[in-house]
């Protein structure tokens, strides 16, 4: 049966050493990599993420998962690469059943304090949780600052998406046009209302043409957007597949 | 019986149950988060948490102190001129759902700044947007702090000062520990709570006066509606639910409907939440969750502020604030206990907002000024440090500015921020995203001409002189259109020059 060792990887400083063990264990059992990042499902502004990666050691101008992948590369180690979202831990462990993997290497941050309090401690998480080995690493400042130096020569980013990706799609164009149906009738009812209130006032459905449309207003707004919002899953499917 | 207002007096089981409140909503985020990271089973429905959360906690965020007491109490006194609000805060949305989620989702990584200057690279317009953020901010902050100053009377018994303190203060120390409680929780919570008290205060409303949903609009049509004051007779159904009581001028109305429009897609806290999720398409499925949950919640704002109305016209009470119609309302229906419920929930709402503006505008001083402009970011826990002192010194700024404002409708404040982010942002990001011709000039004069025309505009207003230069109170029907010909007529000046 093929050897399976899986990586969890952000870019926090004790995954980066992670990495390195992991690729080297890897090597010595002649097993297969399973490279894999969580992304979290919390949204989060930008002071709470700047918190959160001081706090996990994480250094945000390196791309963990293309860290791992050129590392295999040159190691000749074979590797998968597996994005998922949801739950860290409960991600991690779903993969690692799933796959059937030997061992699980990752780096633990051990954040203490109130924010230990507050993220938890993930690689604890999923060593109490998981039906295999579980090897955590909690590095020394030296080997944080060696992989870091390694991580630094090694750069294989991907290019982010433009603008006209979404602009130039076919759903963003109905959108427009979906728009521009919503702002007409906004219109009319701001023209209406600032200038002809006797219209307004006229009785309409046993309430009157002011209420009766700005209900409209308000129901409309919810149409399109439940509308559209299928519409747009459906065509992002269809691109999908 | 005399009808009475609420009075001001320490209440302590109002104020044992507004503790309860917080202290509940900061332990339930705290939960979540911790299991969200280390839950050791797959518990939630996959990837649809993070942008059901989020569009609930993007209405959170948006149901202020001015939607929940500011538009009850301006449709309780001006009727149909306070649901336009309503409607018009909902139609921005549609704005942001159609137009800026998810290209501002691609381009922009932090701020409404990055976004500009992902297709210019000029320190110009990111100068630019950081100083348009910040004002807008400041301007949106102050109608919570007055909120919160008016709240904190009768559901306390402190006075007005102290409320914006404690506001200001508790704000302050949720942004001085960031990262250790998620605003996007607490959000989610807190819209949640405001959601169930609306929805009990609604059916309260028809239950107690007997009416059924139509019949109790209808009652005012054939009736007329009172003065919520005074408890008397003051006006025809007819004039109190069509346009015109509030807003005279018709071009007053007008312009007041194009910046709350334009406006929500243009709010720096809004904005920023966008940021917030992964992926394009999670920023529009958030922002369809927070329409469907505000469409909702403003038909029921509806009922709330004629109820108000309704009851003060049958001597149940007396409104001498507009702000406190929703939970003077609540005293009535439900008593001392109901009133404290939805006080509390209103106070905690602003609180939540609150945060959300102070981070937004500290983020622009932090990340866009003194990181990018700068040049001065050594770490991440360097700029953590910038972005928590900025969020401090914003937030004694509203403090500040909170204790001048005393006595201002909220909604109508809203209204001013709203016409002046539409005016600054909007022409901006219109040209960015759909104009190749737009230049970083053009950009930065749009954003400078819309920002300092409906200040102007808003300084020499009816609302801040005896003797007005300029004669509506919302400048937006001169303003957005001034920020749009900056920006178009530079751009196509310098673009030439250029070729």
């Amino acid at each position: 049966m093929e050897q399976k060792i899986l990586l969890p990887t952000d870019s926090s400083l004790p995954a980066l050493v992670a990495t390195i063990e992991a690729v080297k264990m890897a090597k010595e059992r002649k097993a297969k990599l399973i490279i894999l990042t969580v992304i979290e499902s919390t949204p989060s502004t930008e002071i709470e993420q700047q918190a959160g990666n001081v706090t996990l050691k994480r250094c945000p101008d390196i791309d963990g998962m293309a860290f791992a992948r050129e590392l295999a590369k040159q190691e000749g180690v074979p590797y998968d690469e597996v994005v998922r979202e949801g739950p860290v831990s409960g991600e991690i462990i779903n993969v690692s059943n799933a796959m059937g993997v030997q061992t699980i290497v990752m780096g633990s941050s051990a954040p203490s304090g109130l924010a230990g309090l507050y993220l938890g401690d993930v690689a604890k998480s999923v060593a109490k949780h998981a039906k295999c080995e579980v090897l955590t690493i909690n590095p020394t400042k030296e080997q944080g600052r060696e992989a870091l130096m390694l991580a630094r020569r090694i750069d294989g980013k991907k290019k982010p998406k433009t603008v006209e990706s979404i602009t130039s799609t076919k759903q963003f164009k109905v959108g427009l046009v979906l728009f521009a149906v919503y702002v007409a009738f906004y219109a009319l009812l701001m023209i209406l209302g600032a200038f002809e209130r006797g219209v307004m006032s006229e009785r309409l459905l046993g309430l009157n043409v002011g209420l009766v449309l700005g209900f409209a207003a308000i129901i409309l707004a919810i149409v399109m957007a439940v509308v559209f919002n299928w519409y747009a899953i459906k065509m992002e499917k269809a691109q999908e597949a | 019986m005399v009808a009475e207002a609420l009075a001001n007096d320490f209440k302590p089981l109002a104020f044992t149950l507004f503790v309860i409140i917080v202290m509940v909503t900061l332990a339930i985020s705290t939960y979540f988060s911790r299991r969200v990271r280390t839950a050791g089973h797959y518990y939630t429905a996959g990837g649809s948490v993070k942008w059901f959360v989020n569009g609930v906690a993007f209405a959170g965020d948006y149901l202020s102190a001015a939607s929940f007491l500011g538009i009850a109490g301006m449709i309780a006194f001006s009727g149909f001129d306070g649901f336009i609000y309503g409607i018009g805060f909902l139609a921005g949305w549609i704005v942001a759902l159609f137009l800026i989620a998810e290209p501002l989702r691609v381009m922009g990584k932090y701020t409404f700044a990055d976004a500009l200057v992902s297709k210019f690279k000029s320190k110009s317009v990111r100068l630019a947007a950081a100083i348009s953020t910040l004002v807008v901010s400041i301007f949106y902050l102050i109608p919570q702090m007055v909120g919160a100053g008016t709240i904190i009377q009768p559901l306390l018994g402190f006075p007005y000062e102290w409320g914006v303190l404690i506001v200001g203060g508790i704000v302050i120390l949720i942004v001085a520990t960031a990262g250790m409680v998620s605003t996007t929780w607490v959000q989610f919570i807190k819209a949640l709570l405001l959601f169930i008290a609306v929805i009990a205060l609604t059916i309260g409303v028809l239950v107690v006066s007997g009416f059924g949903p139509l019949e109790f609009i209808q009652n005012f049509l054939d009736n007329g509606a009172a003065n919520p004051a005074t408890g008397g007779l003051a006006h025809t159904g007819d004039a109190f639910l069509s346009p015109g009581l509030k807003f005279n001028d018709p071009w007053d109305f007008a312009s007041l409907c194009l910046a709350l429009l334009l406006g929500t897609a243009a709010l720096p806290h809004v904005l920023i939440r966008y940021y917030t999720v992964p992926k394009p398409s999670d920023a529009r499925k958030s922002t369809v969750v927070a329409i469907v949950l505000m469409g909702v919640f403003y038909v029921l704002m509806l009922y709330l502020g004629l109820g108000t109305n309704y009851f003060a016209g049958q001597g149940k009470f007396i409104v001498t604030d507009s702000n406190l119609a929703a939970p003077t309302l609540a005293n009535f229906i439900g008593g001392e206990l109901f009133f404290a419920l939805i006080s509390s929930i209103a106070f905690a709402t602003i609180l939540g907002t609150v945060s959300g503006l102070i981070m937004a505008s500290a983020g622009a001083i932090a990340h866009d000024i003194y990181t990018e402009i700068l040049g001065k970011k050594k770490s991440d826990k360097s700029a953590l440090r910038v972005s928590k002192i900025t969020a401090v010194g914003v937030g004694l700024l509203a403090i500040a500015l909170g204790m001048v404002m005393k006595g201002q409708n909220v909604a109508f404040l809203v209204g001013l921020a709203f016409a002046l982010a539409a005016s600054a942002n909007i022409p901006a990001l219109i040209g960015v995203l759909f104009w190749k011709k737009a230049t970083d000039r053009g950009i930065v004069s749009g954003i400078a001409v819309g920002l300092v025309s409906a200040l102007v505009l808003i300084a020499v207003s009816p609302t801040y002189m005896d003797d007005p230069l300029f004669p509506l109170t919302n400048p937006g029907i001169v303003s957005v259109p001034l920020g749009f010909a900056a920006m178009i007529g530079v751009s196509l000046l310098t673009g030439k020059r250029g070729e």
